[in-house]
């Protein structure tokens, strides 16, 4: 009797690729994205590794060195122009009269559960 | 030869199923006049309700506290609970925070976006409707004086977290960080039951404060520099001196109180904003308090950080101890 057969080691190969496959999965999207809410639901989420301009709603944003800010908005107050830019996990701009608020999601493992201030 | 197969099934599920992690359940929503987020291992539909319904009834410029504030009684449990609460905190600490000052802040315009200076005589008027022994709790019912006009906005976030931790506890929920603008609770243990991590922003600059680790806790800030407006060419804070009805002078730039156990939602957010108001030179009583801790920083670039508190401070942030 053979230690291994054909057939196992066709098994184990597959076994393998298949986990392979499972771990190529888990591991995309690995780096740092804004993710761009209206009303509590994503809209848009854009990487912050490529420099761009775009807009939400009348809401004006843009990537530049792995951060993202406000430039522009219609709403009275500006506090989100104001927030400045923005680049670590969990960080947020919100514009309350909008309703439209930005998160980083990234995946830096010692970051905070959450930021205050 | 078949048999040999069903171990392998099963290994190979078990192998693929060890990839997926927890469900954690997440949701974004505007209430409280600010943005909420819930993360849970339970599903937070019923969480965010418990917000929902609190905002209904507590919104300033909605709802049942908007009803009120143009008569003079109300018998609507969640005003008549968080004004006993928050008298309760004002006997304790003073009233630095005035729940009264509703006609000072639509003056203002704090909040409504509407953001201009007003007169002395529009000042002095909104000043005469406020004070404590404007309002009255009996029986169920909260009665004020017709002008007085509530704002809860001191509170209510907090008061929130508390509604939200009475909620998880009735479900036995394992893990759960929600956040109501300044106020948050962390609630429970982490799936790697590591201590919670709370970043603190930077008033002024891009590296944070530092970061402190804590067990299950609610947590509160304060601070001018977010929701400042300019008009005329200078800046206001708007948080409201409630003695002068001015924007606040402070020395004090962020505030941020932790407390533990029931009732830590309102108790943190009501200090955060008497802290910030009182300024450093009351700030003793609070560093040396054993039921709630607090990370403050002044416009001298200085820390001041409760004992029995685990805070580090980040290198590099232009403020030190």
């Amino acid at each position: 009797m053979k230690l291994i057969t054909l057939r196992d080691l066709a098994i184990i190969l597959s076994i393998l690729i298949i986990s392979v496959i499972f771990l190529a999965i888990n591991f995309r999207d690995n780096g740092t994205y804004a993710e761009i809410s209206y009303d509590g639901k994503v809209v848009k989420t854009v990487s912050l590794s490529e420099d761009s301009e775009f807009s939400v709603n009348d809401i004006k944003f843009s990537v530049k060195e792995n951060s993202v800010c406000v430039v522009s908005s219609p709403c009275p107050d500006k506090i989100c122009v104001k927030t400045g830019a923005i680049k670590r996990n969990g960080e947020t701009i919100i514009c309350l009269p909008e309703k439209v608020s930005v998160r980083i999601i990234s995946d830096d493992k010692v970051s905070a559960d959450i930021i205050v201030g | 030869m078949k048999k040999s197969f069903i171990p392998l099934i099963i290994s190979t599920v078990m192998i693929f199923s060890g990839c997926q992690k927890n469900k954690i359940y997440t949701s974004d929503f505007f209430a409280m006049d600010t943005l909420c987020s819930i993360k849970s291992d339970i599903d937070i539909k019923e969480t965010e309700a418990v917000i929902l319904t609190c905002n209904a009834s507590l919104d300033m410029y909605s709802g049942e506290l908007l009803k009120f504030n143009e008569i003079e009684e109300t018998d609507n449990a969640y005003i008549y609970d968080i004004t006993e609460k928050t008298l309760s905190l004002v006997s304790l600490y003073g009233e630095n925070v005035d729940i009264t000052s509703g006609e000072l802040t639509s003056l203002w315009g704090i909040s409504s976006g509407n953001k201009t200076v007003p007169s002395e005589d529009e000042i002095k008027n909104s000043l005469s409707t406020m004070g404590y022994e404007k309002i009255f709790l009996k029986d169920g019912i909260v009665s004020k004086e017709k002008e007085t006009k509530l704002d809860f906005g001191a509170v209510a976030k907090g008061y929130a977290c508390d509604l939200v931790y009475k909620n998880l506890s009735e479900k036995n929920c394992g893990y759960a960080i929600v956040s109501v603008g300044s106020s948050s609770l962390l609630f429970g243990e982490k799936p790697d039951k590591t201590d919670f991590k709370i970043e603190i922003k930077n008033p002024d600059g891009n590296i944070p404060l530092g970061m402190i680790e804590t067990k299950s806790c609610f947590v509160s800030t304060s601070g001018g520099y977010e929701r400042f407006f300019e008009a005329d060419g200078k800046t206001y804070s708007h948080i409201l001196d409630t003695k002068t009805g001015y924007p606040v002078k402070t020395d004090i730039v962020s505030v941020t109180v932790l407390c533990y156990g029931e009732n830590g939602g309102i108790k943190s957010d009501f200090l955060a904003t008497d802290i910030f108001i009182g300024g450093t030179e009351n700030l003793s009583k609070h560093l040396s308090s054993d039921d709630y801790k607090i990370v403050v920083a002044d416009k001298n670039k200085k820390l001041y950080v409760s004992e029995g508190i685990e805070f580090t401070p980040y290198e590099n942030s232009g403020y030190s101890l």
